[in-house]
């Protein structure tokens, strides 16, 4: 006869079945990002909880064997980035389209140059496949559009004021570096 | 009948994803606002009309802020935005007609099985006509482009054609939704 599980034996194991805690998520990038290693398969339902940002898995035994890792926010931009290509053609409606691979590496390529101190973006695609990341705050809307052909364009619009606009268009993904964003992206820091 | 430029144009576009484009080449879009551009329209949209649109996947909603994202309405700068106007269809139809259609699309197969209805954006067509680039020019022009099937039915066109102007009425038209009705 099994002898009976303790109350302590018992505590122990509802320790590993509950959920891991929700990772209160950093407002600001404090070092550079490594894109990650492992790709989701195409889900959105992660998308929609607001706390957790592990990835969906199939059931507890998965959960056990193959966790995957609760990340901050530079890591759910960029896997949600790479969410994007895996959707299929007509996600959004039978005209919509994909991003291509290109797009989605120059974004996280663009992603990992921003200056440290600046707000992190956050990613956004149309029904025509395009990408970008953007900025809403109080005080200033900008975003970045993917073009292309290693290109990209940049916009900036003060809300209150002149509201004065900004645009740097055709610049070259590999051309610039940190302190380009720090120079065009200057209305964020106190934004 | 008199001249119609504006449903001659919609007519000759009818299959055209892309007519948008067209309509920016033309001298004066927004002129076309007061004719109609359907014969089964029950007329040019009206100032103070309100005008919802379905938004159909999650990843146009910011989680955080419960807002839409930038591209969220980014047909206006090709095919049109689809919108419906509450003067000639009820809200709970354009809930329904939104699953319905989700619902046809999931029929598809495995690559549209997340597609739902997760919301519908309320929009003024006061507040569109009012954004305006930073030539103050319009940047959009709304077109009563009912069917047979949906008289209710209007389309938000950009009608503005640089890249500069697009991403300042883009961000202004995200800006403009007055409230966004999750399912």
């Amino acid at each position: 006869m099994m002898e009976p599980i303790s109350i302590s034996t018992l505590a122990l194991i509802a320790g590993f079945m509950v959920a891991p805690t929700p990772t209160r998520l950093r407002e600001w990038q404090v070092k550079a990002y490594e894109p990650p290693a492992p790709k989701i398969a195409a889900a959105t339902d992660w998308l929609i909880n607001p706390n957790v940002i592990t990835a969906p898995s199939q059931d507890m035994a998965a959960t056990f064997a193959n966790q995957m890792p609760v990340l901050d926010r530079m890591g759910a931009i960029a896997l949600e980035m790479e969410l994007y290509g895996s959707l299929d053609a007509g996600w959004d409606g039978p005209d919509s389209q994909v991003p291509s691979q290109e797009n989605i590496q120059d974004a996280l390529t663009l992603l990992a140059k921003l200056p440290a101190g600046l707000p992190l973006p956050k990613p956004m695609l149309s029904s025509t496949g395009s990408i970008g990341l953007y900025w809403d705050t109080q005080k200033v809307f900008a975003d970045i559009a993917l073009e292309g052909n290693g290109r990209f364009s940049l916009f900036t619009r003060l809300k209150s004021g002149d509201r004065t606009e900004t645009f740097a268009d055709d610049v070259k993904v590999g051309g610039i570096e940190t302190g380009w964003f720090a120079q065009n992206l200057a209305v964020l820091f106190d934004a | 009948m008199p001249a119609n430029p504006c449903r001659d144009f919609f007519a000759l576009n009818a299959t055209n994803r892309d007519f948008v484009k067209g309509l920016q080449k033309t001298p004066n879009p927004v002129a076309w606002e007061t004719l109609s551009a359907s014969d089964h329209s029950p007329g040019p949209v009206q100032p103070g009309e309100l005008l919802y649109r379905q938004v159909m996947h999650p990843i146009h909603v910011d989680v955080e802020t419960r807002s839409l994202k930038p591209t969220a309405f980014d047909d206006a700068a090709n095919k049109g935005l689809s919108v419906e106007r509450l003067s000639h269809v009820a809200l709970a139809d354009i809930q329904q007609a939104g699953r319905d259609r989700a619902a046809a699309q999931r029929k598809l197969g495995v690559s549209h099985a997340d597609r739902k209805l997760h919301a519908v954006a309320e929009l003024s067509a006061d507040e569109i006509r009012a954004i305006l680039d930073e030539n103050q020019q319009r940047g959009f022009a709304i077109f009563d482009t009912a069917n047979c099937e949906n008289r209710a039915h209007a389309d938000i066109c950009q009608v503005v054609s640089t890249r500069k102007s697009g991403r300042s009425v883009r961000s202004q038209l995200i800006e403009a939704v007055r409230s966004l009705i999750e399912e």
